[in-house]
């Protein structure tokens, strides 16, 4: 029954806390008032004793019964060393500094620890060189034979800082604002939404209705999962999702399917803390299944996952020690060969992406083509860093890059999600203002705008006519992101009623189905399209006839969101289809190969339906005489018959006929309409 | 500020030379000029029935004490007397350039030519009447008309460069400030003008080395710091530029020009707070210098003061409504305040007024 959150950064270098135990002697001449002396002394046994149960909110109520004994006794160094101490594992980290450079000035020989405690206080409040100090300082204090793992420890504390120094003297462009309307007192995290950014499922460990049961491990309330909506930039707190979801234990959100129908999740119960998966279905979130996750999940603990644009390749975070593992937590990846199907053997993803230290949060764009995560190691600036990495021509993984502060914090920051755009991110972070974990919303306003100056001279010595000259800064390259999110509500076309469908991608060049998804119980549905491919959509539901869309998108179009709400027509004697699949060369009536996708579902429901009779029209725009347009629409209809009399369809079922421009479905004023006027349809004659 | 110097030299001119000059050639008087006049000494008016010629005369005497209005009035009367008189329609024309009536004196030399249709100076005149009402075509033909009579004149080559340069014909102008060169090898202008049309074709090295030679012969010439200073700054070399633009400050307090200059290439330099400073003091010597405004909203955006980089980017578009390059630089500081709003609103502005730039900010403006 495991926290998603095991994040202990500070408390696992330090050290336990057995080996930080401290005693205080108190001088109780220094005391005339016995009543006081007596008070002291109670605070201090209660810190101490709060402190010994290791646990974050044992550590804050720690720190209150020593900020007391200190008010009362400020001038002692072992006081406020473990006051300085209990601030530096509750937090806020001024206060860890504040009390532990006290008791390392009154004392410097308090605690052997002192200086390392002292240098990571000074790391987490940004104040680098002196840290570097600091660790040097006790790394030169240990003998040789407790050196033994320190040292790698310590050589990892000052490359953090001198990485930090390089990214603050580079800061990303990037607003990060904390999302008040949903933030709590408590640790709020692991923030997922689908590509068009419109919902939020994020963990927080807040209590409300009956749920508020501490979790022994670390005295703060069990996580569950709430949900909040967007509207225009302003997230509105929507509440929690029901029972089946949040149990009675922890329950965490890791992820999101790229349709945004089925939510991914931790739970902590088995194996160390295995993936499951819950589907919203006719308007309820179904109980949490694991059994598609077969090999996914292991002995060991399987956290973050995300799921790709085409739901055929996941990502997740392990912790399994098999032969490839680098070290700690470390990325897989798992495919499968369609959405319906079991994940396969997943494979570590290798030493460029995974560290020797732990990964966690992974995040995939739903381009496919950027791997967002967290990871202790690399060029991490303290605790877990937030990373980048490009899928490059090959196929591989770019080195991961470092996000940058502000963004990145020598705390903890976690769980990135990103919107298809790539305008907005969320995660999680630590200790950037009070306690707890926050979720913030990033704006990433770009590389540099440039500013243009205007200046003049006067150019000719005989015209007190200054020349203007415009000078512009360097050019920067736009970030562009390729992809197209296409998204909307499949509806019955007469009675207007939503359907769930099932909804295929085809890559028209490729002759193959490169993705299904499936749209909600209320007909809503999201695919994203990366640029480059010329696209069939088609919508599928029972005794409906099925629905094509077109989207031919070359490789340079930007990002670009299309709604498009299907109506469906139901299998009847007159209903009609566009077939927006079907292509001819240019003027002729001779069909391009990437017609035959479209070709194969009319045969297969030409199969599925023995008795269907059904005629093929061609139509034209108006351009050009009727005699001429009714030929060719005509023989295009033909083409498509002769193709379906070829692949075994009998003769009596088929019939064609040409339009020429006669049933126009647009206006034929614009170029938009009359491309929709150019056409093949396709009319059940007789069921 | 007039940066016309006049560097006549007087040792060879006698003083009806000079008057012949100062009607022929009235606002040509920048460079030595030394070649023989093409007209009669005014002297060599007979006592009997020449009314013209003495009105003529009168004309001159007028002209060389200043009084233009009575220089018109006897040029006319001599023409009243004799209306084929060539010489008087032409000294009429010079004269209403110098009151900067164009259109009349253009009216005149033109009836000089269709007189005398050989009178070189009377196209070299009309040339620069056509050229001061900025009808460069017409001024570029009477100055090859001159030039094809055979007028041998440092000036008119000039002069002639100079409607190139204005042209953007940028070579042919170098090869007309080397002919002025040529005839007059201490042309000042010649030279600065040159290192200008050098720059241009971004031919820097012999840019500076002209504009050089033109600061030798004179060296208080603040234009030629000014420009030595735009040179250096094309070429990066911002601290160069900003010892430049000091010279030219030095020589010149009140050049606002020097001071925007400056400013750029301290901005250039990544010393905002110098460009502050240096456009601040451009705007009190101009207070309605609109590049200067625009320049001190972009140093202040660089020094993170997004409120009062808008207010002086507000005065600068108050004062051109359609300043692209300044709603560009608005719409950045306003993204900097978190006004998505705003700076989209800024970047179509911007696009709208011809800077396309702007187009590539607005790919997030319908996200926001």
């Amino acid at each position: 029954m495991r926290y998603i959150l095991l994040l202990l950064a500070v408390v696992s270098i330090i050290g336990s806390t057995q080996a930080q135990r401290l005693k205080i002697r108190i001088d109780k001449s220094e005391f005339e008032n016995k009543k006081e002396l007596r008070l002291l002394k109670k605070h201090i046994r209660k810190g101490k004793r709060a402190f010994n149960q290791n646990t974050f909110a044992d550590y804050k109520q720690a720190a209150e019964h020593f900020q007391a004994a200190h008010e009362m006794y400020a001038k002692h160094a072992e006081l406020n060393y473990m006051l300085g101490l209990s601030y530096l594992r509750a937090l806020p980290a001024t206060k860890a500094l504040t009390y532990l450079k006290m008791a390392y000035n009154q004392n410097k020989e308090v605690h052997l620890k002192a200086p390392l405690n002292l240098a990571r206080a000074l790391h987490l409040n940004y104040q680098f060189d002196e840290a570097i100090k600091h660790y040097n300082e006790y790394k030169n204090k240990l003998t040789a034979e407790q050196l033994g793992y320190a040292d790698q420890m310590l050589k990892k504390r000052i490359s953090e800082c001198r990485y930090a120094k390089e990214l603050m003297a580079d800061t990303a462009r990037v607003f990060v604002t904390s999302i008040e309307s949903i933030n709590s007192e408590y640790d709020d995290f692991a923030p997922v939404m689908p590509p068009d950014g419109q919902k939020m499922y994020f963990t927080s460990k807040r209590p409300y209705d009956k749920h508020d049961d501490l979790y022994k491990a670390t005295g703060q309330y069990f996580e569950n999962i709430f949900w909040a909506g967007n509207r225009k930039r302003d997230w509105k707190f929507n509440g929690y999702l029901p029972k089946k979801i949040n149990t009675s234990s922890n329950n965490a959100v890791v992820g999101l399917s790229p349709n945004g129908m089925e939510l991914l999740l931790f739970d902590g119960k088995k194996n160390d803390g295995d993936l499951y998966q819950t589907e919203y279905k006719k308007q309820k979130w179904r109980s949490p299944k694991s059994n598609k996750f077969g090999k996914i999940n292991s002995k060991s603990r399987e956290s973050s996952a995300t799921i790709a644009y085409d739901n055929r390749t996941m990502y997740f975070v392990s912790n399994r020690n098999d032969e490839n593992s680098i070290g700690g937590q470390d990325i897989y990846k798992a495919t499968r060969k369609g959405s319906n199907k079991k994940w396969t053997k997943p494979v570590n993803v290798g030493g460029t992406l995974n560290s020797i230290y732990n990964e966690e949060g992974v995040f995939l764009h739903p381009s496919g083509q950027v791997l967002y995560f967290s990871s202790e190691g690399h060029n991490s600036m303290g605790g877990y860093d937030l990373f980048k990495s490009e899928k490059q021509p090959d196929g591989t993984w770019s080195t991961p890059e470092n996000l940058g502060y502000p963004i990145n914090t020598p705390g903890d920051d976690l769980f990135f999600a990103i919107t298809a755009n790539g305008r907005y991110g969320y995660y999680s972070s630590r200790g950037r203002s009070g306690e707890d974990f926050d979720i913030y919303e990033i704006i990433f306003l770009g590389p540099e705008k440039p500013l243009i100056q205007s200046s003049e001279d006067m150019l000719l010595a005989s015209i007190a006519k200054p020349i203007t000259e415009t000078v512009i800064e360097k050019t920067v390259e736009i970030e562009t992101i390729r992809l197209t999110i296409v998204k909307g509500k499949i509806s019955d076309a007469i009675t207007n009623d939503p359907i769930k469908s099932i909804i295929e991608i085809t890559d028209n060049e490729a002759d193959s189905v490169i993705m299904t998804s499936e749209s909600s119980e209320e007909g809503e549905y999201l695919v994203s399209l990366p640029s480059g491919k010329n696209y069939a959509m088609t919508i599928k539901a029972k005794d409906y006839l099925f629905h094509s869309e077109n989207f031919n998108i070359p490789p340079a179009t930007n990002y670009q969101e299309i709604i498009k709400d299907i109506e469906m027509n139901k299998l009847a004697a007159g209903t009609k289809v566009i077939l927006n699949n079907i292509f001819f060369k240019f003027g002729k009536a001779e069909l391009e190969t990437t017609s035959y996708p479209e070709l194969h579902r009319v045969m297969k429901l030409l199969e599925a339906y023995p008795k269907l009779k059904i005629e093929i029209s061609g139509h034209t725009d108006n351009k050009g005489s009727l005699s001429i347009n009714k030929k060719i629409s005509e023989e295009r209809a033909k083409a498509v018959v002769d193709y379906l009399l070829a692949k075994g369809v009998e003769a009596a079922r088929l019939t064609y006929k040409g339009y020429a421009y006669l049933q126009p479905v647009a206006s034929n004023d614009t170029e938009e309409g009359r491309q929709r006027n150019r056409r093949v349809e396709f009319k059940i004659i007789s069921k | 500020m007039n940066y016309i110097v006049k560097t006549i030299n007087h040792r060879h001119m006698n003083k009806c030379m000079l008057i012949v000059l100062m009607l022929v050639l009235p606002i040509l008087s920048i460079a030595q000029i030394e070649q023989p006049q093409l007209f009669d000494d005014p002297t060599l008016v007979a006592a009997k029935n020449q009314e013209a010629e003495i009105a003529y005369n009168q004309g001159i005497d007028h002209f060389g004490r200043g009084d233009f209005d009575a220089a018109v009035a006897s040029f006319q009367e001599a023409i009243k007397y004799d209306n084929k008189f060539a010489k008087a329609y032409l000294n009429l024309g010079s004269t209403l350039i110098r009151q900067e009536k164009y259109e009349e004196a253009i009216e005149n030399l033109t009836l000089t030519l269709e007189i005398d249709s050989a009178l070189s100076f009377a196209y070299f005149n009309r040339g620069r009447a056509y050229d001061m009402s900025e009808d460069l075509n017409k001024a570029y033909s009477d100055y090859c008309k001159a030039i094809d009579l055979g007028l041998e004149n440092a000036n008119l080559y000039y002069y002639r460069g100079v409607v190139e340069f204005r042209n953007k014909k940028y070579d042919e102008a170098i090869g007309d400030f080397t002919l002025a060169i040529n005839i007059n090898p201490e042309f000042t202008y010649a030279y600065h003008d040159r290192g200008s049309a050098r720059r241009m074709v971004e031919n820097y090295d012999a840019a500076i080395a002209d504009y050089n030679k033109a600061l030798e012969l004179d060296p208080r010439l603040s234009i030629a710091y000014n420009n030595m200073g735009s040179v250096k700054r094309s070429e990066g070399d911002y601290k160069g530029a900003i010892e430049e633009y000091s010279l030219a400050i030095k020589m010149d307090t009140a050049m606002f020009i020097a001071y925007n200059n400056r400013g750029f290439a301290r901005y250039l330099d990544e010393d905002f707070e110098g460009a502050i400073v240096d456009y601040q003091k451009a705007l009190e010597i101009k207070d309605d210098y609109l590049y200067a405004y625009n320049n001190l909203g972009s140093a202040l955006i660089k020094q993170k003061q997004y409120h009062e980089a808008i207010k002086y980017l507000t005065q600068a578009l108050e004062m051109q409504p359609d300043y692209g390059i300044a709603y560009l630089n608005r719409g950045n500081a306003r993204e900097m305040l978190k006004d998505f709003e705003g700076a989209c609103a800024d970047w179509k502005k911007a696009v709208e007024n011809g800077t396309e730039r702007a187009k590539n900010f607005l790919m997030h403006c319908d996200q926001n």
